[in-house]
């Protein structure tokens, strides 16, 4: 009976159509620039997105409220306490801001460019409805400035960096993305200070995972990990998450690997930062290259 | 067939999926389990049983090219598997007269199918890789039961929507 409905024709077309598939699948695969009609597509689609996403944000963002009217005697107690501490942390903070100015006029210290960077207020309008790929689309794009691999962060720490971007929308995979593979330098802050790789999320214990770090580094539970400028594309300094746990020995290897709890909600989002990068590489170079060929020249006429 | 009701049905469930179903999602509260909302899947597949497998095709494939581009990591993933299932769950009625029986377990089968598919193809390309027992678990089975409910349910109402056109045309 299969033979009557599934003949030669149709099975060699099925098998075509499988090779075609995992061809495409295998060529286009990762974090590319997009097509002019995939951007047109995610254009049009990403505005319908906004249109059904905010209205659907306020009225769950109202229904939040309410569950929270019943925190908001505690949260202010504490937050008044927590309040006074805050003023005498300020005091301090401008004492040891007006030492470490002090210091850095002794010893003629130049701000390295390489840290400064401004932030992009940046819209939600959708979320990958499965977690096979955790993507959050924002309705900035392109045109906005957004490129390929800036970091995004949240009012409380990274979420994730940027993966593609279409004229007038972009797509964010999270830090809970559970794909493999060199996501994010991190810099745990220790005593002395300990470098790592953030390689990816672990779905089971809600944890991501830090690797490569060195064996003899003074890691413990609770200290925090931050973003590092080693990676080049991403400024130093954004809050990721928090040691759990470490491992000393993973199997074998030479480094040691630590369990993070990150930082940031991964799920209430509303508002993004995609952060822009102010140093160029590129642009220094030139003018370096642009300044020493001046000063060939002018030697050259001396 | 109703096609312009039935596209713009279509394309509103796709957005629904991404935007309205985020603030419902169980994870959020700290879960593990995952349910993962496949209203246009369902559609796809009471097309391509009650229409023709080739509207099953067809949907499929454009369903399929909307998934890899807006959320998807390359081009094909979501495509494969949707217009493969959108075309054999109407092929299937070569040996079956359709009814609400046959709907539900072709339901069944085409979203466990579409699960076990992404499972596959995210770990052959090591996009994700979690232990298929704890995946199961967590990602498939919630998924397919609340995905079968709301199939059950809405049965009825894409019967008369289909029912009424005939009558039109009739």
């Amino acid at each position: 009976m299969l033979s009557k409905i599934f003949n030669n024709k149709h099975l060699i077309f099925i098998l075509l159509s499988i090779i075609l598939l995992f061809i495409l699948i295998w060529s286009t695969i990762g974090s590319r620039n997009l097509s002019w009609p995939e951007k047109f597509l995610k254009d049009t689609v990403s505005m319908t997105q906004g249109i059904i996403y905010k209205p659907a944000s306020k009225v769950a963002g109202f229904f939040e409220d309410i569950r929270d009217f019943t925190l908001i005697f505690a949260e202010n107690k504490s937050l008044k306490a927590s309040l006074h501490q805050y003023s005498q942390v300020v005091a301090e903070l401008n004492q040891v801001k007006e030492e470490n100015k002090r210091l850095k006029e002794m010893v003629d210290y130049k701000e390295s460019v390489a840290n400064k960077y401004h932030l992009k207020a940046a819209g939600v309008i959708g979320r990958s409805p499965d977690r096979w790929n955790n993507m959050l689309v924002i309705d900035k794009g392109s045109k906005d400035g957004i490129t390929k691999d800036m970091a995004v962060i949240s009012t409380q720490g990274l979420i994730g960096k940027v993966y593609s971007v279409s004229n007038f929308s972009a797509n964010v995979q999270m830090i809970s993305d559970s794909e493999h593979g060199g996501f994010v330098f991190a810099e745990i802050q220790s005593q002395p200070l300990s470098y790592g790789v953030i390689e990816g999320y672990d779905p089971i214990t809600q944890e991501l995972r830090m690797n490569k770090i060195e064996l003899n580094a003074e890691i413990e539970q609770g200290q925090l990990v931050v973003t590092s400028n080693l990676g080049g594309k991403f400024p130093a300094g954004i809050l990721i998450g928090e040691i759990t746990k470490v491992e000393q020995y993973s199997s074998g290897e030479l480094t040691k690997t630590a369990f993070l709890k990150p930082a940031a909600d991964l799920y209430h989002i509303k508002e993004v930062f995609v952060v822009e990068k102010d140093f160029e590489p590129e642009v220094i170079s030139t003018t370096a290259a642009s300044s020493t060929e001046s000063s060939e020249s002018k030697k050259e006429e001396n | 067939m109703h096609k312009l009701a039935f596209n713009l049905l279509l394309f509103l469930l796709f957005i629904f999926e991404g935007t309205i179903f985020s603030y419902f999602s169980l994870d959020q509260y700290g879960q593990s389990i995952v349910i993962a909302p496949r209203l246009s899947l369902i559609l796809i597949i009471f097309i391509s049983i009650f229409n023709h497998r080739r509207y099953g095709l067809i949907y499929g494939v454009i369903l399929g090219v909307f998934y890899d581009i807006i959320y998807g990591k390359g081009l094909g993933i979501h495509l494969g598997g949707l217009a493969a299932i959108g075309y054999f769950s109407g092929w299937l009625m070569y040996f079956f007269h359709p009814s609400f029986i046959i709907f539900v377990i072709i339901e069944i089968m085409g979203l466990f199918t579409y699960e076990i598919y992404l499972y596959g193809i995210h770990r052959l390309f090591q996009l994700f890789s979690t232990p298929f027992q704890w995946t199961f678990l967590h990602y498939l089975l919630p998924t397919l039961l609340f995905n079968v409910i709301i199939a059950i349910l809405s049965y009825k109402l894409l019967n008369q929507i289909i029912k009424e056109d005939e009558e039109e045309h009739a």
